[in-house]
Order: C-alpha cells, then sequence, then structure tokens
C-alpha cells in the first residue's frame, strides 16, 4: 500500500493500517533504540513508547518532510527524555582540549552487536551525543537544544565518548592477543 | 597506524543500514496501550448540531404550517355566521332589542331551543297577523312601496301571513344572536300590541326587504311560500353550508426534488496552492454536480428549502515555470511522481478539482405567479470537504500527482438567486435555478487564499405533496 495512504488510514485510526506500519518500521526503529539505550530490555519499552506516541501524534504529520525522519526523532526524543534526568559530570571543558580521536580502521573488525555493546556501555549523556553527532547527524546546536546543554558540553561529551570507545577497544584487543599469546 | 580514520566516522560506516527485529515487542502490546477508536469530536458535533437544526426547523415550520392551515380554516367557517348576523339584524321592532342585537353578536348555547320557541310562538300568532294585517290594509300610507304599487298585500291575507311568516324567520335568525332573554312572549305581544305609529306587517316587510333587497321577493308570494318553506325547513348549520366561500385550490405544503447542477467557478487572483503562483492566471473551469432539495412551503409563495449538494469546484493556473512545479507542490505535500519527466517544457498548467458535501439552508419568496412561477431565494450553505485532486497539464498529457492538505475541512457560503417553476402535472414541476454562492471563509491556509465565487444552475424535478 503506498506510505500516504496508510498515514491517511492511520490518522483515521485505523487498527489494520495501525498494524501495517508498526511491521513495516518495527526494525528500523528497533535498531535506532537499541543504539540510544542502555541494553535489549530498554530499547524495546523505548520502541514501544515511541510507537503509542506515534500513533497518538500521527494527526500532527502534516506530510511535509521524510515519515520516517518523523517517526525516528520521536523514538530518539523517547529515549533523550528517559536520560535527561542523567547529571553531567563535566560542563566545563575547554574547546582547545578536543581533538579527533582516531583508529586504525583496519583494527576494528568488529561485529554489528559488539559495535553495539561498545556504544551501549558509554555513560547515558556519552552515548546520547555520540549517537546523535555521529550516527544521527544532528549537530551540536541541535543536540545542544534537544538535550538542554551548551554546545561546548555537547562537544566534550561527544570527545569523551570516541575517547572512552577507543580506549576500550584498544584495551579489549590487547586483552584478546594477550590471550591468544599465551595460549599459542 | 596503516589506515587512521575517526572512530565516530568507522561506528557510522559500520551501522549503517543496520536493522533488527525485537524479539518480545509484539502489535499486540502497542494495540492494548493505544486509545480506542472515536471520531473527531468537532466534526462529530458538528455533524450532530447538523441534524438537530435541520430537524427543529422542519419540525417548527411543519407544525407552523399545520397550525396556521387549522386557523385559517376555522377562520372561513366562522365567517358566513357572521355574515348571517349582519344581514339578519334590524328587524325594527324595538330599538332596545336591536341595540341589544347589534351589541351582542354571539350565538349562544341555547340557540336551537329558541328557534324552537320562536316558531311555536309564530304559529300561535299567525292567526293574529293575518287578522291585524287585514284590518290595516286601508291605511296604504302605512303600506311598504312595493306592495302598495302591487296592491296585492290586502286582498291577500294568507300571502301577507306568509310574509309575516318569513319575516318572523328572519327575526328568529336575528333572535339567535340576541339575547334569549329578549325573545319571549312579552316582547311579541308588546310589538304586536304597540302598532299605533308603526304597522307591524310594515315593521315585518321593511324587515323583509331589508334581508332579501329586492321587492321581487316580498311580492312573489309563490316564490316567497317556496323559499318560506325551504328557510323552514333550513337547520342552523345550513346556513353555513349555502354560504360557504369557494373552495380553495390545493395547498401543497411540501415539495422534493432532485437536479444536476453546471457549477462555473470564477476564479480570482491568488492561490489555494502555494504564494509562489499567486500572480498566476487562474481560469474557472465548469463542473457538473447533482443534490436533492426538500422545501416545506409556510405559505403559498414561501418556503422554507434544505438540501444536500455534491459539489465540485474545478479551476486551472496557467504558466508556472516547470522548476517552480516541484516546491510548488511540496508546499502542500506532493512529490511529483517518478514517470513524470519535464524535459524542454518550459511552462506547466495545474489543474485542481475539489469536491465538498454541501449542505444547504435557505428560504424562497415567489414575486410573479404566472405560467412559469418565478421565486427569489437565498441562503447559507455548509461546505464540508471531501476530497480534492491536483494534476500536472502539459501540453500533451495529464497526470494526476495527489491532494493537497492545506485546504479548510469545513466552510460556508451565502447564495443568492432565482427560481423559475413550471407545473408539468398536478404535483410534478420543472424547476430551474440559477444561483450565485459566495463562499464565506477563505479555501485555503495560505496566506494569498481567495474564497471561491461560483455560480449554478440546478435543474430538475420536483413533486409537491
Amino acid at each position: 500500500m503506498d506510505i500516504k495512504k496508510l498515514i491517511k488510514k492511520c490518522q483515521k485510526n485505523n487498527r489494520k493500517a495501525q498494524s501495517e506500519l508498526f511491521y513495516l518500521y518495527r526494525d528500523i526503529l528497533f535498531a535506532l533504540s537499541l543504539k540510544y539505550c542502555k541494553n535489549y530490555n530498554e530499547a524495546e519499552d523505548n520502541l514501544q513508547d515511541a510507537f503509542i506516541t506515534i500513533f497518538n501524534k500521527i494527526n500532527q504529520y502534516n506530510f511535509k518532510g521524510s515519515f520516517e525522519g518523523w517517526m525516528k526523532r520521536i523514538t530518539i526524543n523517547k529515549a533523550i527524555d528517559k536520560y535527561k534526568k542523567t547529571p553531567y559530570l563535566d560542563n566545563f571543558v575547554q574547546e582547545e582540549t578536543i581533538e579527533d580521536v582516531v583508529i586504525d580502521a583496519e583494527e576494528l573488525q568488529l561485529s554489528l552487536d559488539e559495535l553495539l555493546i561498545y556504544i551501549q556501555e558509554l555513560p547515558d549523556r556519552y552515548r546520547l551525543v555520540f549517537n546523535l553527532y555521529e550516527l544521527d547527524g544532528y549537530s551540536h546546536k541541535e543536540i545542544a537544544t534537544m538535550l538542554t546543554i551548551s554546545e561546548g558540553t555537547s562537544k566534550s561529551n561527544l570527545h569523551r565518548a570516541k575517547s572512552i570507545l577507543k580506549t576500550k577497544i584498544l584495551s579489549d584487543k590487547d586483552c584478546f592477543k594477550k590471550k591468544v599469546l599465551s595460549n599459542g | 597506524m596503516a589506515n587512521p580514520k575517526d572512530i565516530g566516522k568507522v561506528f557510522k560506516e559500520k551501522l549503517e543500514g543496520f536493522n533488527t527485529t525485537p524479539s518480545q515487542l509484539s502489535w499486540e502490546d502497542i494495540e492494548s496501550k493505544l486509545p480506542k477508536k472515536e471520531k473527531r469530536p468537532l466534526i462529530y458535533w458538528i455533524r450532530i448540531g447538523s441534524v438537530l437544526v435541520l430537524s427543529s426547523l422542519l419540525l417548527t415550520f411543519g407544525y407552523i404550517t399545520f397550525t396556521k392551515t387549522t386557523i385559517h380554516n376555522s377562520n372561513t367557517n366562522n365567517t358566513p355566521q357572521n355574515t348571517t348576523i349582519d344581514h339578519c339584524v334590524e328587524p325594527n321592532f324595538n330599538k332596545n332589542n336591536i341595540t341589544d342585537i347589534k351589541e351582542n353578536k354571539t350565538i349562544k348555547e341555547d340557540y336551537l331551543d329558541t328557534i324552537r320557541s320562536i316558531k311555536e310562538e309564530i304559529n300561535t300568532k299567525t292567526d293574529v297577523v293575518s287578522h291585524y294585517t287585514n284590518t290595516n290594509t286601508d291605511s296604504k300610507s302605512n303600506l311598504p312601496i312595493a306592495q302598495l304599487k302591487n296592491n296585492k298585500f290586502g286582498s291577500k291575507a294568507s300571502k301577507s301571513s306568509s310574509s309575516a311568516i318569513k319575516d318572523a324567520n328572519t327575526y328568529q335568525k336575528s333572535l339567535s344572536n340576541n339575547d334569549h332573554n329578549s325573545i319571549n312572549n312579552d316582547t311579541l305581544s308588546f310589538q304586536f300590541s304597540n302598532s299605533k305609529n308603526k304597522n307591524i306587517t310594515n315593521h315585518v316587510l321593511t324587515d323583509s326587504s331589508g334581508i332579501a333587497k329586492t321587492p321581487k321577493d316580498s311580492l312573489d308570494s309563490e316564490s316567497l311560500i317556496k323559499k318560506e318553506e325551504v328557510v323552514a325547513k333550513r337547520k342552523p348549520k345550513d346556513t353555513l353550508i349555502y354560504l360557504k366561500p369557494k373552495k380553495k385550490p390545493l395547498f401543497q405544503k411540501f415539495s422534493i426534488g432532485v437536479h444536476l447542477t453546471p457549477t462555473y467557478t470564477f476564479t480570482p487572483k491568488g492561490s489555494l496552492l502555494s504564494n509562489l503562483i499567486a500572480n498566476n492566471k487562474n481560469n474557472g473551469r465548469i463542473s457538473l454536480n447533482y443534490g436533492i432539495l426538500f422545501k416545506t412551503y409556510y405559505s403559498k409563495k414561501t418556503a422554507l428549502r434544505i438540501g444536500y449538494n455534491r459539489t465540485k469546484l474545478s479551476s486551472i493556473t496557467k504558466s508556472i515555470p516547470s522548476d517552480q512545479i516541484e516546491i510548488v507542490l511540496r508546499d502542500v505535500g506532493i512529490s511529483l511522481p517518478n514517470n513524470f519527466t519535464v524535459e524542454d517544457i518550459n511552462t506547466l498548467d495545474l489543474v485542481q478539482k475539489i469536491s465538498y458535501n454541501e449542505i444547504s439552508f435557505g428560504a424562497q419568496h415567489q414575486i410573479i405567479d404566472r405560467n412559469i412561477k418565478t421565486s427569489i431565494l437565498m441562503g447559507m450553505n455548509i461546505l464540508f470537504l471531501n476530497q480534492n485532486a491536483l494534476s500536472v497539464r502539459n501540453s500533451s498529457n495529464t497526470i494526476k500527482v495527489g491532494s493537497a492538505r492545506n485546504l479548510q475541512k469545513a466552510s460556508f457560503n451565502f447564495n443568492i438567486g432565482a427560481n423559475f417553476e413550471h407545473s408539468i402535472t398536478k404535483h410534478i414541476y420543472l424547476n430551474a435555478e440559477p444561483i450565485f454562492n459566495f463562499q464565506l471563509k477563505d479555501a485555503s491556509d495560505t496566506t494569498e487564499s481567495y474564497r471561491h465565487l461560483f455560480f449554478t444552475l440546478q435543474t430538475g424535478l420536483s413533486y409537491k405533496f
């Protein structure tokens, strides 16, 4: 069915259309939730909350812009709302201390699940900023508005998130090497 | 480091297109938390309100029409009685009685009893009257002119007594409107015994002529006798039958009709779609609509109108630059289909068709009652947006691109026009109604939006009952 017709039917509270829309976008939005949430269960809860909000507010969608983008934004907002209360540890970071955190791409031979685990293990605030900036393309200005923080804090959190990721990946790699050597 | 890369970009590349299915979450979990299906409150209440208003108007006018007709009939029934009173008064027997008669025009409940008693009185007095008239025939100066000329009265006592009977009957009628107490033996005795200055026959005949107005009635004794017999046989209500007015033509209270409506849309400057094309030339188009109309006649000339119309309005915006068309359509939530290519075309036309469900309320008043009856009409319409379609047209073909999302869901119209009606049979009429409609609200939410102005020619048949 044409997506517009499907949306119109959903706007009329048509259960069949809502169900169809759910199955159409469930996987995409669940993957998004997994990146923003701490674990699998929280991601499922977030997805459920997001879909309930989507169906309740679908009349507000005015067919301007991407519908998928609109749903993703709702899903992300749901996740943000959950972690917004977490206090920031370092609101004051000098911008000059922020540098690119680089890694050898060839060394990063990790599965999708492993990558997700690394992201999920990040502290809430770092994880949100890292996802918003690196994976979903929001600017620091937008992130600052969304998370009600300053742009500087957003940049600082992103830098720290990347540093943590790099440290963890490299340390895990060293551990793995040591294990291989000790076994060999 | 062989291939140094920002860690964020590496993550993004690897997680691009990542999808996974939740293992536990199902549609049922979400459905149970969604609100139950309910109608949108505004539309719901508009519908309920419309039905209530419609029903109230129908009931009110139906009731008024029915009540008015009943009262009208009652009045026509009363009129002959009043006429009878007017014609029967002035017996001139007694001035006090005359005054009483004139003042008291109400019909007494014991009317019939009074008539019977009077008749008895008259029967007993007939001999006296005959005798009295015979003894006074030499007193010609007291006779009515008509009787003097024909000189029949004195020689035909029995006929004169018939006249007296007639006059007595007339008097009965007059008494029917008089106080019962004024009709008694004493009154009659007084009238007959005090006839020194005025001959009783004279009184009676004068009274008789007062009713019949022509001397012939009082002189043609045979016809008089016949009339007396008829009058004597009459019951009080018979008078009403004789004086009943002509039957009025049938008043048809209701009418229901169907019509086809060619509609032409006038398109003023502006745009329902986008401010970008507000200065482009708009052309109206003709569309064919249909509807149903119900009329309740408040009087022979005035009727209340309630109807439903399916109204489609069509217009075309010309010469839109091809590079603007996509922007214009995006403004109203439409993306061009893939199979649509502008190629070397510089300008395109945009055709918009808007369909409304229209509920109309109004009134009409007849101004010319000829073979073709002409009425003026005016009213209000409520328009509910049904659907709309946009098509892009170039020189070779037209492609439907979608529906605009910026149109008002409901709006109002004022209309004024005329009704021409021609009778085909007793109940079936041919109608033609040219009507101008003015939209009272902007048709869309763009700042350069205009209000529709359209002309309709409702043509159809109606059935009156």
